[in-house]
């Protein structure tokens, strides 16, 4: 038998599709401010920078990363600030349409994410898990924080 | 829990190392100097035993090697020798690994470990092969020794808190009285009566009249764990044994009896000796004891995590205050604006405290730079004085870090290429010895540091035809010294044709520039062809708090650090429209300017008078325009984290009284780009 581990994820939307991250490693849900400051010749992607409770934090806009062409914003926008290596440094805002909800789960449950397309910068998934006929895919942090670091 | 004092026993370890390379080092230009052997010798035994106690053997093994060595040394057994002073370098490198690794496992290791043992052990029984030789050079000495014994008298009165380390005095009296024949006397007039007393003080305190053949430094030794903890003196009191006469039982008696203090006076009739000597002795001793106290206490052991935290809140505090100040002065409450005044007053202060304590001494760094010099010069066959000046000049600790690398290789540099072999020297007119001066000083909010060797200095002409045929310049450029000297910065630029073990690897100047530049420091270099080379770095006091001018570009706000402006101008438009090539006359010099607004892809704004900020950088002046200049802001630099790190033109940014950013620009850099043409003009 292989390992059975609880998981906790935190769930959120880009248009049609579901996605979630780890939820420990999940520092703050924040409302997306007015006054995020861009910062000059980064990545499409990078929507600025923010302060945070006296630091300053990036923010991704996830509808790029995940290659979405839409990006109109309305006001269930929220930024999920992640923490992927647990330290100051490797905190990053990520901008997604709306935050859904905490899902506890077992590792056995999780399938392979089917990777089909080149349309994202997303390159590799922790699995994908199946509730109520829809399918979440679980975002490896790790990818994603080098995605944005390039 | 053991692994916290284990953690700790690493951490003094390696101030006991740092302590002995020290030591050495001095020991090396004084061979004779008993001070030092002794300082040598004790940080040899705190290692050993502490190395026994926290379960690091094969270091307590090796250092006790080492130890007999430097115990053969202070009595004279031993004569220090420059190749002594190699090999105990060499065995603190080997104990700074095993105090990294702990006990050895790898075999291949733990062999080198034991054939270092057997030549700890060899440098003993040769030298006791020609022991013969140094008698007659120590005769003095080991005549003292070999006299009858002699008596002491040990006053050993512990503090109260003596046992709270788990020292059980007894087992130094037991240890006495394994020297020789020992008479103790304990005390316990100290003792309080039963309701005032504390089970864990200890209260006693004991005389011993103690005969032996054993030497004075014997005795001490006994005590070398407590030494701090208690009062402790030893005075000699008679060259002979005198314990079993009956005068002096008498006096034992009465001492017993009336518990009041023996006294050298009272054995005055029973010795021959003239007290005079012994009683100076003592009180050296004594101002001793007294100095290692007053050094204990005035200074504690942080870890550098805590004071990072510090810094942190102390620059949050900083930014509140800003807020603090913006409010109170839309709103025109008095007691608000005196407050804020206050906090304001306050938080500068606590801020200013704060970075002192983030400071720490170049000195902690200078033993490895003694190291290298010392190793690299030996196995270059170069003899090389190496001088240091300023070394107590105190830097943020994390500039410090970032210098270590940069500095090294400098040095590696001035040994490699500068200083020549001492035969070349002679020829050359010159002392054969060459010096490398390392020179730290402040300079208004700078600090410079200067390596400067008298060594074979750089050939000028020597650059220039490496960098054409690197294709780094054109064959007809004409270029000052100071551009010649500015291609030894280009990227993959070395000088030295063969590459050697020590430097060339490579890496050259262009590293140690960029590294110079993260911590927002400045290189340059001086020569003269013949006489030697200079190097200077210059950098700022701190990293996180900087002055700095407020500008806006577009719809964002950027901080120019104040140090690297030189002045404001005002412009008429149209003197930048005359201009081509991207340079505007001023006081009819031609200055290249950078258009800051292209460069952070805003909107060109026609405006009617342009701001341009004029930034000194390696001697040069360029201009940078800017929508408008706000004005000068004191600015918590934060740092941009991993994700931005290649937004290199800027280094951090910093939250503004209103809560919003603004974003820091490294002026170097944004000069460096505009010359790799990165960033258009």
């Amino acid at each position: 038998m292989e390992d059975v581990q609880e998981i906790t994820l935190l769930s959120f939307q880009i248009q049609e599709d579901t996605f979630a991250v780890n939820a420990l490693k999940v520092d703050h849900i924040l409302e997306v401010p007015e006054n995020i400051t861009p910062v000059p010749n980064a990545p499409e992607f990078i929507k600025g920078i923010i302060n945070l409770h006296g630091n300053i934090i990036p923010v991704a806009d996830m509808r790029i990363i995940m290659g979405k062409e839409d990006i109109t914003s309305n006001q269930d926008n929220s930024i999920i600030v992640i923490n992927p290596a647990n330290n100051q440094d490797s905190r990053v805002g990520i901008m997604v349409d709306i935050v859904k909800e905490v899902i506890e789960t077992k590792s056995s449950e999780l399938k392979e994410t089917v990777l089909d397309g080149k349309k994202g910068l997303i390159e590799s998934f922790e699995g994908t898990l199946l509730i109520n006929d829809e399918f979440i895919h679980i975002i490896d942090m790790n990818n994603l924080a080098e995605i944005i670091e390039k | 829990m053991l692994d916290k004092f284990k953690a700790k026993f690493v951490e003094e370890s390696m101030d006991n190392l740092q302590d002995l390379e020290e030591s050495l080092f001095l020991l090396e230009k004084d061979l004779e100097n008993k001070e030092l052997i002794e300082r040598i010798f004790r940080a040899m035994h705190s290692l050993k035993g502490g190395g026994a106690m926290f379960g690091f053997n094969h270091l307590s093994d090796f250092t006790h090697h080492l130890e007999t060595i430097f115990d053969w040394v202070r009595n004279n057994k031993l004569a220090v020798t420059s190749d002594l002073i190699t090999l105990t370098f060499s065995a603190i490198d080997h104990i700074k690994n095993l105090i990294k690794t702990g006990d050895l496992t790898d075999e291949q290791e733990l062999k080198g470990h034991n054939q270092f043992i057997l030549r700890l052990q060899s440098v003993l029984s040769d030298s006791a092969s020609t022991l013969s030789v140094h008698s007659t050079v120590d005769s003095q000495n080991i005549n003292d020794e070999i006299s009858e014994s002699k008596t002491y008298l040990i006053n050993f009165i512990p503090q109260e808190e003596l046992l709270q380390n788990g020292t059980n005095p007894l087992y130094l009296l037991d240890d006495i009285h394994a020297l020789g024949e020992a008479i103790s006397i304990a005390y316990t007039h100290k003792v309080p009566s039963l309701e005032l007393i504390d089970i864990t003080a200890n209260y006693c305190l004991w005389q011993i009249l103690l005969n032996t053949s054993e030497s004075l430094n014997e005795i001490k030794d006994v005590f070398i764990f407590v030494e701090d903890e208690c009062e402790l003196q030893i005075d000699l009191i008679a060259d002979s044994n005198i314990l079993q006469k009956p005068e002096c039982i008498e006096i034992i008696k009465k001492a017993r009896k009336g518990n009041s203090l023996l006294k050298i006076e009272d054995f005055q009739s029973l010795s021959q000796l003239k007290p005079s000597s012994q009683e100076l002795e003592s009180g050296e001793e004594k101002k001793k004891i007294t100095a290692i106290k007053e050094h204990k206490i005035s200074s504690i052991r942080v870890a550098s995590h805590k004071i990072d935290e510090l810094v942190t809140l102390v620059s949050e505090l900083v930014t509140i205050q800003a807020q603090l100040s913006l409010y109170s002065e839309s709103n025109e409450d008095p007691v608000i604006v005196s407050l804020s005044e206050n906090i304001q007053k306050l938080s500068r202060q606590l801020r200013e405290n704060a970075f002192d304590i983030s400071l720490i001494p170049l000195q902690s760094e200078l033993m490895r730079f003694q190291r290298l010099v010392r190793d690299l010069s030996k196995d270059q066959g170069k003899d090389i004085d190496f001088v240091i000046e300023g070394g107590d000049l105190e830097l943020d600790k994390n500039i410090i870090e970032h210098l270590t690398d940069p500095l090294l290789h400098i040095l590696r540099n001035s040994i490699d290429h500068g200083i020549e072999l001492p035969e070349e020297r002679i020829s050359s007119g010159k002392s054969p010895k060459g010096t490398i001066l390392f020179k730290a000083f402040h300079s208004g909010a700078n600090v410079i540091i200067e390596v400067s060797d008298d060594g074979k200095g750089m050939d000028l002409e020597y650059i220039r035809q490496k960098a054409i045929s690197k294709e780094i310049v054109d064959q007809n450029a004409v270029l000052t010294d100071k551009e010649v000297l500015d291609l030894l910065f280009v990227s993959g630029f070395s000088t030295k044709d063969a590459v050697s073990d020590v430097s060339g690897r490579g890496v050259g100047m262009d590293v140690v520039r960029r590294k110079i530049a993260n911590i927002r420091g400045e290189v340059s270099i001086d020569t003269e062809k013949g006489k030697g080379t200079t190097i200077t770095i210059r950098l700022p006091l701190t990293l996180s708090i900087i002055d700095g001018l407020l500008v806006k570009v577009g719809a964002n706000q950027y901080v120019i650090p104040i140090s690297a402006i030189d002045k404001i101008h005002a412009l008429d438009p149209s003197q930048l429209k005359k201009s081509f090539n991207n340079v505007v006359v001023l006081d009819k010099e031609q200055i290249p300017y950078i258009d800051l607004r292209k460069v952070f892809n805003a909107p060109e704004v026609e405006h009617d008078v342009i701001q341009m900020v004029m930034i000194k950088a390696e001697d040069r002046i360029t201009g940078v325009i800017v929508d408008s200049v706000i004005g000068e802001y004191q600015t918590v630099v934060k740092p941009l984290g991993r994700y931005l790190k290649k937004q290199e033109i800027l280094s951090g940014a910093t939250i503004m009284g209103d809560g919003t950013l603004a974003m820091v620009v490294d002026t170097s850099r944004l000069l460096m780009e505009r010359k790799s043409k990165k960033v258009a003009g």
